[in-house]
């Protein structure tokens, strides 16, 4: 199955599309049903950080990549953000939130500011 | 309701009255009346059962009472049925269809609302079958629904009222501090700055043992479900809810 990108804007009204695509994407998986209540919890978590410096313009960019029955996804924030704002108590209790939700997860700032989240869930054995 | 045998036969000659009636018979108001009177009895006997769900008791005997009426009026008594046998489910129906209208937070069409509700049983079901969490797909392959009908369906659910939630939580199940030790403790130990702990530790009971449990437990939402008595659903509800307001509290 192809990927999928979503682009939204780098706003907190925004979520709630984040959110629906993502359990479409993820119903389209072998995960389970309690899964993907999960994702759609670390979603709007990294969704909450990677817009965390509240900016006013920019996107969020959201790659979704069906893999081995499961599902990795890429969710890269625009530039301007910077170390301090993800030691900020929200960016560490959302990014908690996110590794309690997912199977692995990594963060990364570049040194534009720009935060990208990369989110994998298990491997299902029957796929 | 009547409780002795010449209230009872008093009940069945009103009845017998009622029916005998024409439509157009003033009498016929004034002998519905007093069937009604007789039997709000067990309005309040029903309605009491679903107290403590969020709404005023008083409403909910009111819109118990609309059942009550309907019943009285498609009663017939020469079919041999106790009228309190016959009046139950459609008392009950009443109450349970204002609490499916009234605790949602945004309209959900009605459709979307039963399949939310299929989902949520076909969810248990299968789950009890497979002894795990089901995919999407094996959930719209068991309704024989579209799988982005089952999507739509969590997404409407997220809709559905906190009030509800809380009050489909047993009041009378020991609390999450009998079973696993103090929940204070649990959330004392978080490494996080001063902002964040009086907000987990300030949370209602109920939300704050979800989390303890989903989050410092590592348990699923499903186990979670099992040991509270209350639908994976309602757990990833109020896990929402508490999430989203988390966040907003910490970065106002």
């Amino acid at each position: 199955m192809s990927n999928i990108h979503l682009r939204v804007p780098a706003q907190a009204e925004f979520v709630g599309l984040v959110r629906s695509t993502t359990n479409s994407v993820v119903a389209r998986t072998e995960l389970g049903i309690d899964e993907l209540a999960d994702w759609s919890l670390a979603m709007d978590e990294a969704f909450a950080i990677v817009i965390n410096h509240k900016p006013t313009s920019g996107d969020v960019l959201i790659d979704y990549s069906f893999v081995g029955g499961g599902i990795e996804i890429k969710v890269a924030g625009p530039v301007g953000s910077s170390e301090s704002v993800l030691q900020s108590d929200a960016c560490r209790w959302a990014w908690a939130v996110v590794t309690g939700s997912v199977s692995e997860a990594k963060s990364d700032i570049s040194s534009d500011g720009s935060i990208t989240l990369i989110l994998k869930s298990r491997v299902v054995a029957s796929a | 309701m009547p409780e002795t045998t010449s209230a009872r036969e008093q009940d069945h000659q009103l009845f017998a009255q009622f029916v005998a009636l024409a439509d157009d018979d003033p009498t016929k108001v004034q002998v519905r009346d007093q069937l009604i009177s007789s039997h709000l009895a067990l309005v309040g006997h029903v309605a009491r059962k679903f107290a403590n769900r969020g709404e005023p008791l008083d409403d909910l005997i009111q819109v118990g009472t609309i059942g009550l009426i309907k019943a009285i009026d498609r009663f017939e008594p020469n079919k041999g049925f106790e009228f309190s046998t016959f009046a139950m489910p459609t008392i009950v129906g009443e109450i349970k269809r204002y609490f499916r209208d009234k605790t949602w937070a945004v309209r959900v069409p009605r459709r979307m609302q039963e399949l939310g509700a299929a989902v949520t049983k076909a969810t248990n079901e299968l789950t009890q079958q497979l002894d795990r969490s089901p995919s999407i797909r094996e959930i719209a392959e068991h309704l024989k629904v579209d799988l982005d009908d089952v999507v739509e369906a969590i997404n409407a659910n997220s809709a559905y009222s906190t009030v509800s939630l809380d009050a489909s939580y047993d009041p009378d199940a020991p609390s999450l501090g009998d079973r696993f030790g103090s929940v204070d403790e649990a959330l004392e130990g978080v490494e996080y700055r001063e902002s964040l702990r009086p907000l987990l530790l300030a949370l209602p009971e109920r939300e704050k043992d979800i989390l303890v449990m989903r989050f410092f437990e590592n348990r699923s939402q499903t186990e979670i479900a099992r040991t509270l008595g209350i639908s994976q659903m309602h757990v990833s509800r109020i896990l929402t809810n508490t999430l989203t307001r988390l966040r907003a509290e910490l970065q106002s």
